[in-house]
C-alpha cells in the first residue's frame, strides 16, 4: 500500500528521503558537538605545566662550555701536564730528600771524627793537668750533648710536622662538618666516600664520589659539604702540602658517638 | 755508610707508598642539622595590578614549614636574576646555597597569569627543574604548593605534600548561646579555611573522597547519627545513611564507588560496605561486639578496622568483601581508628599506653608498633597523601587542637587557629587542578 | 490520672532542681517535705485504702523511689556496659514507673567520656544505652516505648581531665517524652 502509494508520487519519496537525510545530519552534529564539548571541557579542568628545560650553555663564554672533544682534549691535556708536574715536583721532592740524607750522613760522619780526635786530646791532656782534664772532659760532654739536642731537634721536627698535620686535619674534618648540611630523615646505612684534590690554598680542584651511598640525595649533600667548605684550612709549610693533595672524605653518619635515630 | 743508604730507601719506599692511593682519609660523622640552604629570589612581577598571592613567599613558607630546608633571608642575596641568562652561580656559591630558585609572574591577559620557575643546583651548575603555568588568580596558591611539592621531590627525593587541603571540625561555644559546629576545609598551610557545613549540633568523621572533590561525614542536626556526602565545591549533599540505630564512620572505597559505614540497624554497630550507584547493602561484620571505623586499603583489597570481639579494641583486617577477620594488634589494651599508608604498607592508629592515648604505626609485614607521640589525648590520625607526614588531633592547655608528626617521629609541629576547639582532622589526596609531567 | 501525672511531674522537677549541683546526692530534707506528696507517685497497689496511716517502712520505701526516680542518670565503669547496684536501682525505679504509667515513653542517650576514639565511643554509647534498655525490657516495660540514640563523647557535662568529670560523662541519660 505504501509503495504503490510512494511509486506515484516520486516527488514526495525524494522530500522524504531529504527529510531524513536531513535530520540525520542535525542530529550527528548536536552529537559530535556535544562530545566536542564535554571533551573541551575536560581538558580544561586540569591545567598542564609546561616544562622549561635548561638552556644550553651560553657561547660567549668559550672556557665555560667547549664541545666535548675539545672538554676531553683540553681534559686531557691539562691531566697530563697536571701529572707531570707533580711527576716533577715528586722527583724533585726525592732530589731533596736525598741531598739532605747525604748531608746529613756526612755531618754524621764528620760529627764522628770529630769526637774522636776530642776524646784522644782530652786523654793526652789528662795526662798533663786535672783541671786540664776536667775542662777537656767538660767541652767533650757539652759537644756530646749539643750533638744529642741537634739528633733531637731533627727528630722533634719530624714529629711536630706530623702534629702539624693531625691538627690540620681536625680543622679540616671540623670545617667539612660544620658545611655539611645533613638530609633530615633516616641516614642509617648510608656511607659515602669523596675523593677531593685540593690546591696548595685550600680550593678543591676537583670531588668525585668513589663510593656512593645509594642514595643520591646523600651523595649530593656530601659533594655539596665539601665545596662549601671551601677555602679548606692547610699548614703554611708547602713541605707539608703533599699529606693534603689529595683527601678521601669518609661521610658515615653512623658512626656517630652520640646517637641519632 | 749502608746505614745511610738503607734510610735513604725507607724514606723512598714510603713516600711512594703513600702517592699510590690518597695521602689522607677523614672521617665525618656529623652536619648540620638546620636542613638544605637554598635560595629563593622574590619572583619578579609584570603587569597592571599586583596579584593577591605572592608566590615566591608562598614557597618560601611551604620549605620553611617542611623543616627540611634552611631559607636564606634575601636580603643577603647580591644578585637578584629572574631568568636563565642572568644567573650567575658563583653569587649563590658565596651564600653557600645548595640550591636557588627564581621565577616571574607576568599578567599576559586579563585574568591570566603565567607564573614560571626554574630550580638548580648550585655547586654542580645545573638546572633541575622549570615549568611555566597559565592560570587564573584563583589558582595562583595552588601553583605555588605545587612548586613548592616538586622543589621538595627533587631536593629530597621524597614527593611533597604542599598542594593538599585539610579538612577539620571546629568548635564554638559562646557563653549563654548555642554551640556552633562547623566542617571546615583549609590549604595545608591552613589558609584560606572555607565553611563545608555549619550546624549547632555535633559533625564527626570527615571523610576525602578519592577524586577530592566531596567529603563524607556524620552530622546530628536531627537528633542523631546520619551520613552525608556533600560536595566540597558548590556545597550540594545528598543524605546517604539514616537508619535506626547508628549511622557513622563512612570510608570511601579508592575507586570513588563505595562507602564503607558502621550501621547498627540489626542491633549493634557492624561494618556495611553501600554501592553509591545502587545505594546496595552489603554487611561485613556478624559478631555481637563493636565493628566499627573501617578503612580501606589503597588497592582496595582489603578493610581494616575497629573490633572488640576479643574484650577491648583492636585492630583487625579482613577481605573488603567479608568473611574472616584476623587481629593485628596485640599490645596494650586499646587499639583503635586505623588507616593505612598510601604505600599500604602500614597502618596508622591510636593506641593506649598506661592510659595516655598517641599515635602509633606498625608496618604490616609482622613488625613492631611505634609510637610517634608522647602526649595523653591523641586522636583522630590521618596521612599525607605522600606517606610521610600525619596530622592528627590533640590537647594542648585544654584546648582541641591539630598537630602533625612525620611518619618516623622526628619532626613535630602544631597548626594554628583561632578561638574554639578543633578536632577530627582529615588530609585531602593531592589536588587534581594543576598537573606536570617529568 | 492526669493530676498525678501533673503533680509526679511538677515534683520530679523540683526534685531535680533539688539534685542539680551535679552530683548525685539526694536530699533527704526535700524528699521529706514533699513525703506525703510523694507517697502518691508509688504504685497503685501501695496507696491501698487513702494513705491515711501508711507504715514507716511503706513510707520509706516510697521515699526512696522517688529518690531514685529523682535520678535521671546512669553511670558506667570506663570502657564498660555493665550496670552495677547503683544503676540497677535507678533502672527498676524508672521501670516500675513506666510500667505504672503505659501512655509515657523513654528515650535512652548513651553517653562516653573524651578518652578514646570518636566513632568507637558513639557505639559505646549505644551499647550502654542498650543494656539499659534491655533492662527496663526484662523489668516489664514494652519495647516501643523505649527508643535508644548515641552521642559517644559529644555532649559532655563537663570539660575537664580528670576521672571525676570522665565519670560524669559515662552514662546514660533518661528522657521521659
Amino acid at each position: 500500500m505504501l509503495t504503490q502509494k510512494l511509486r506515484r508520487n516520486p516527488g514526495r519519496v525524494r522530500a522524504v528521503f531529504y527529510a531524513v537525510l536531513v535530520h540525520v545530519v542535525v542530529i550527528g552534529l548536536i552529537v559530535i558537538g556535544f562530545r566536542w564539548t564535554s571533551q573541551t571541557t575536560s581538558d580544561q579542568k586540569v591545567i598542564q605545566a609546561v616544562a622549561v628545560p635548561q638552556t644550553p650553555p651560553r657561547k660567549p663564554e668559550a672556557p665555560k662550555q667547549p664541545t666535548p672533544d675539545e672538554e676531553q682534549a683540553r681534559q686531557k691535556a691539562e691531566a697530563e701536564k697536571r701529572q707531570q708536574a707533580e711527576l716533577k715536583k715528586k722527583q724533585e721532592e726525592q732530589q731533596r730528600l736525598e741531598v739532605a740524607h747525604k748531608k746529613k750522613a756526612a755531618e754524621e760522619k764528620a760529627q764522628k771524627q770529630k769526637e774522636q780526635e776530642q776524646k784522644r786530646a782530652a786523654e793526652v791532656a789528662r795526662q798533663q793537668e786535672q783541671k786540664r782534664q776536667q775542662k777537656q772532659a767538660e767541652q767533650s760532654l757539652k759537644q756530646q750533648v749539643e750533638a744529642e739536642e741537634k739528633a733531637s731537634q731533627d727528630a722533634a721536627r719530624a714529629a711536630r710536622a706530623a702534629t702539624v698535620v693531625d691538627q690540620y686535619k681536625a680543622l679540616i674534618r671540623q670545617r667539612v662538618t660544620h658545611s655539611w648540611s645533613r638530609p633530615l630523615g633516616s641516614t642509617k646505612g648510608l656511607k659515602c666516600v669523596v675523593r677531593v684534590r685540593l690546591t696548595p690554598s685550600g680550593e678543591v680542584l676537583g670531588a668525585t664520589v668513589v663510593r656512593s651511598s645509594g642514595n643520591p640525595v646523600f651523595d649530593r649533600s656530601v659533594e655539596n659539604a665539601v665545596y662549601k667548605a671551601e677555602p679548606l684550612p692547610l699548614p703554611n709549610d708547602p713541605t707539608l702540602f703533599d699529606n693534603f693533595r689529595e683527601i678521601d672524605f669518609i661521610f658515615d653518619p653512623d658512626k656517630d658517638k652520640e646517637a641519632n635515630t | 755508610m749502608i746505614r745511610a743508604a738503607a734510610k735513604w730507601l725507607a724514606m723512598i719506599g714510603m713516600l711512594w707508598a703513600a702517592n699510590v692511593h690518597a695521602a689522607l682519609t677523614i672521617e665525618i660523622t656529623r652536619g648540620v642539622e638546620t636542613g638544605t640552604p637554598i635560595a629563593i629570589v622574590p619572583f619578579s612581577w609584570e603587569g597592571a595590578v599586583k596579584p593577591a598571592q605572592n608566590v615566591s613567599d608562598v614557597v618560601g613558607a611551604d620549605l620553611t614549614r617542611s623543616g627540611r630546608f634552611a631559607v636564606l633571608p634575601s636580603k643577603d642575596y647580591v644578585s637578584q636574576p629572574h631568568e636563565d641568562k642572568d644567573v650567575v652561580f658563583k653569587d649563590w656559591r658565596i651564600l653557600k646555597a645548595e640550591a636557588l630558585v627564581i621565577g616571574s609572574v607576568r599578567l599576559v591577559a586579563p585574568g591570566k597569569y603565567q607564573v614560571q620557575f626554574r630550580l638548580y643546583d648550585v655547586f654542580k651548575e645545573s638546572q633541575l627543574a622549570g615549568f611555566r603555568y597559565t592560570v587564573g588568580p584563583e589558582l595562583l596558591r595552588s601553583v605555588a604548593h605545587q612548586i613548592s611539592d616538586i622543589i621538595y621531590q627533587k631536593l629530597t627525593g621524597e614527593p611533597g605534600a604542599f598542594n593538599t587541603r585539610i579538612a577539620y571540625v571546629t568548635l564554638e561555644e559562646p557563653v549563654h548561646a548555642r554551640p556552633v559546629y562547623k566542617l571546615q576545609v583549609a590549604d595545608s598551610d591552613g589558609f584560606n579555611p572555607q565553611t563545608v557545613v555549619r550546624s549547632t549540633e555535633p559533625l564527626l568523621s570527615p571523610a576525602w573522597s578519592p577524586d577530592g572533590n566531596r567529603l563524607a561525614y556524620v552530622s546530628f542536626e536531627d537528633k542523631r547519627s546520619k551520613v552525608y556526602i556533600q560536595n566540597v565545591a558548590d556545597g550540594r549533599r545528598e543524605l546517604i545513611a539514616q537508619f535506626a540505630g547508628i549511622n557513622s564512620a563512612p570510608a570511601w572505597s579508592p575507586d570513588g564507588k563505595r562507602l564503607a559505614l558502621t550501621l547498627s540497624r540489626d542491633g549493634n554497630a557492624e561494618i556495611y560496605v553501600m554501592r553509591l550507584d545502587t545505594r546496595e547493602l552489603r554487611r561485613l561484620t556478624h559478631d555481637p561486639a563493636i565493628d566499627t571505623e573501617a578503612a580501606w586499603s589503597p588497592d582496595g583489597h582489603d578493610i581494616i578496622f575497629t573490633s572488640d570481639r576479643a574484650g577491648s579494641p583492636q585492630i583487625y583486617r579482613m577481605s573488603a568483601s567479608g568473611g574472616s577477620a584476623e587481629r593485628l594488634t596485640f599490645d596494650d589494651d586499646y587499639n583503635a581508628r586505623a588507616s593505612y599508608a598510601p604505600d599500604g604498607k602500614s597502618i596508622v592508629f591510636v593506641t593506649r599506653q598506661q592510659g595516655n592515648f598517641r599515635i602509633a604505626v606498625m608496618p604490616l609485614n609482622g613488625g613492631p608498633m611505634q609510637v610517634l607521640t608522647d602526649t595523653s589525648l591523641d586522636e583522630s590520625p590521618s596521612f599525607a597523601p605522600n606517606g610521610r607526614m600525619i596530622i592528627y588531633a590533640t590537647e594542648v592547655r585544654g584546648r582541641g587542637v591539630l598537630a602533625s608528626v612525620s611518619a618516623d617521629g622526628r619532626v613535630r609541629q602544631l597548626f594554628k587557629f583561632e578561638e574554639g576547639d578543633v578536632r577530627e582532622p582529615a588530609w585531602s589526596p593531592y589536588n587534581r587542578d594543576l598537573q606536570y609531567k617529568e | 490520672m492526669k493530676n498525678t501525672k501533673h503533680l509526679a511531674a511538677s515534683l520530679l522537677l523540683v526534685l531535680a532542681l533539688a539534685g542539680c549541683a551535679g552530683e548525685q546526692a539526694t536530699k533527704p530534707g526535700a524528699a521529706e517535705e514533699k513525703g506525703g506528696a510523694a507517697a502518691q507517685t508509688a504504685p497503685a497497689t501501695e496507696q491501698g485504702a487513702g494513705g491515711a496511716a501508711l507504715s514507716e517502712q511503706e513510707r520509706m520505701k516510697a521515699q526512696r523511689q522517688a529518690e531514685l526516680l529523682a535520678q535521671k542518670r546512669v553511670h558506667f565503669a570506663f570502657d564498660s556496659s555493665a550496670i552495677d547496684d547503683e544503676a540497677r536501682a535507678i533502672i527498676e525505679a524508672h521501670a516500675a514507673h513506666l510500667v505504672a504509667n503505659p501512655s509515657i515513653n523513654v528515650q535512652l542517650e548513651g553517653n562516653c567520656d573524651e578518652r578514646g576514639t570518636r566513632e568507637y565511643n558513639l557505639a559505646l554509647g549505644e551499647r550502654r544505652a542498650q543494656a539499659v534498655e534491655k533492662m527496663m525490657k526484662v523489668l516489664g516495660v514494652a519495647g516501643n516505648r523505649i527508643k535508644t540514640v548515641s552521642y559517644g563523647e559529644e555532649k559532655p557535662l563537663c570539660q575537664e581531665h580528670n576521672e571525676s568529670c570522665w565519670r560524669q560523662n559515662r552514662r546514660v541519660e533518661i528522657v521521659y517524652k
